[in-house]
């Protein structure tokens, strides 16, 4: 069968008639979005990518928060602000952290005997501690993500540490574990949280399943509409789990602006993400907005053969 | 209205001679919308979208138009963009449960159908009628359909399908030919 006996098939099949005022109606449409502009409140001119800060220390710190509502609304020029104020209350706070502690041990010395005294926390952090730098809040907006994290399995809490340098809940019960089914290939499903370990970066990651019980239905068209090749996982079982990013991979996002004036654009051509490795992108992800309402942000995820991610594709939708 | 081509418009907001905006833009189309149907139709088989795909599409186009730097035609600008939304619409229909992709306007598969076409002769001969063009079409992947419909209806490169669809080169060409073997099968995988 050759193409144009293909071309025959189609044309055998040829689209219904255009409905009544179909013109109309695109031109009725078009000339509301000239309203839009005209008016400059429908469609806003996003903020521009933040592509000169991509290797900021602050930006990886960060990572660990990405879900945290204060995040979603920050713009560039906010995370700055936010960065010098933290990093002045961190500063300040590690010196009276390192007060306490000389006071501490001027007691251990002066009363050795004295075991009421708490003993200085002098073990190394652990594996799974999480640097992080809380940022203050301004607002009380509850997140959802938090559910899916509670509902995970082993590493299911991140309670991360607080930049005063507190004693509580600065690790996860257990260590991260790669999650990936050996023959792993590729996966769809909801990115819920990134952390990075002992410089290993990690994703919390919410998969879809098949029946759409578990989120958006999981299929082999839907894979290969997210421009894959590669089948979904036949094991399918839904649910939270945690993948090591490889230092490699690629991240593709799409870009923002693109998004909020196009919307939908989770399919679109190259042009329309931003792309790189995940050093260069995480910080650009932090930026980007992405969790849209939901908690967490579609993406579909590409795996090499020692189970690591290495493709991260930002797949939302409106 | 004016009908204007595709090589009168240049892009941007700058509509074409003696038109512009909304009015310029839909103007553009008349010439295209014809292909720009026939494909979103290949990939959706659903009457009942095509048209909300189409005008959705064209929204789309005209929001992002100042990102159209002609460096592409404007009717394959528009393919893009028409193929792109046309999947999305797959996707978040795929999403719903108990909606499956077999039930966007494509009767599920019976068995036996086909087994004439997949025996041979009919296809050959080229005298399959509107519905078994219908039928065998609706037993591929939309995917497939949408890829197909490029190289075979419109006569389109791998090269710039794997542009349009933003699959490489390698992939369109190995789903444009599993789709043929589909086809060749009776639509059987």
């Amino acid at each position: 069968m050759n193409d144009e006996e293909i071309g025959r098939l189609f044309e055998q099949s040829g689209p219904p008639p255009r409905r009544p005022g179909y013109w109309e109606d695109i031109q009725d449409a078009l000339a509301a979005i000239d309203d839009e502009r005209a008016g400059g409140s429908a469609v806003t001119a996003p903020a521009e990518l933040d592509r000169e800060n991509l290797d900021t220390d602050a930006n990886v710190i960060r990572l660990e928060d990405m879900n945290d509502t204060v995040q979603r609304s920050w713009d560039r020029r906010g995370s700055r602000i936010w960065f010098v104020a933290a990093a002045v209350v961190a500063v300040v706070l590690l010196g009276v952290a390192a007060i306490q502690a000389g006071r501490s041990s001027l007691t251990e010395v002066a009363d050795p005997a004295d075991d009421s005294q708490p003993a200085p926390d002098t073990e190394a952090p652990s594996p799974t501690t999480v640097p992080q730098t809380e940022e203050p809040s301004t607002t009380t907006a509850p997140t959802t993500d938090d559910a899916a994290v509670t509902s995970a399995p082993a590493a299911a809490e991140d309670a991360g540490s607080e930049s005063d340098g507190a004693p509580a809940d600065t690790t996860v019960p257990g260590p991260l574990q790669n999650q990936a089914e050996p023959d792993l290939v590729f996966d769809y499903g909801a990115l819920v949280r990134l952390t990075e370990v002992d410089g290993r970066r990690w994703i919390w990651f919410d998969r879809y399943s098949f029946d759409g019980k578990a989120g958006p239905e999981l299929t082999e068209e839907v894979g290969y509409a997210l421009g894959s090749d590669m089948p979904p996982h036949e094991n399918v079982n839904p649910g939270l789990r945690t993948y090591p990013v490889a230092d490699a991979a690629v991240l593709h996002l799409i870009e923002r602006d693109v998004y909020d004036a196009v919307c939908g654009g989770d399919t679109g051509p190259e042009e329309w993400y931003t792309s790189g490795t995940v050093e260069e992108m995480f910080p650009l992800l932090l930026q980007t907005d992405p969790f849209d309402g939901t908690g967490s942000m579609l993406v579909s995820l590409v795996f090499d053969d020692d189970n690591e991610v290495v493709e991260i594709r930002d797949n939302r939708l409106c | 209205m004016k009908v204007m081509s595709s090589d009168e418009y240049t892009g941007g907001n700058r509509a074409g001679p003696g038109s512009t905006g909304a009015a310029g833009f839909v103007a553009s189309l008349f010439d295209h919308d014809d292909y720009l149907r026939g494909l979103v139709w290949a990939v959706v088989r659903d009457s009942n979208v095509v048209d909300d795909i189409m005008q959705l599409s064209y929204e789309r186009a005209y929001r992002s138009i100042d990102r159209f730097d002609g460096r592409s035609s404007l009717r394959s600008w528009l393919h893009t963009i028409c193929y792109r939304t046309a999947i999305d619409h797959i996707r978040h229909e795929s999403r719903r449960p108990k909606v499956s992709l077999e039930v966007v306007g494509v009767d599920p598969p019976v068995a036996g159908d086909g087994a004439a076409v997949a025996d041979g002769g009919r296809l050959d001969d080229g005298v399959l009628d509107g519905m078994e063009a219908v039928d065998l079409l609706g037993r591929l992947d939309p995917e497939q359909r949408g890829l197909l419909y490029f190289t075979a209806a419109l006569g389109y490169s791998y090269d710039e399908v794997a542009e349009i669809s933003g699959l490489s080169r390698g992939t369109v060409a190995s789903k444009v030919s599993r789709a043929k073997d589909r086809l060749r099968t009776g639509g059987r995988p």
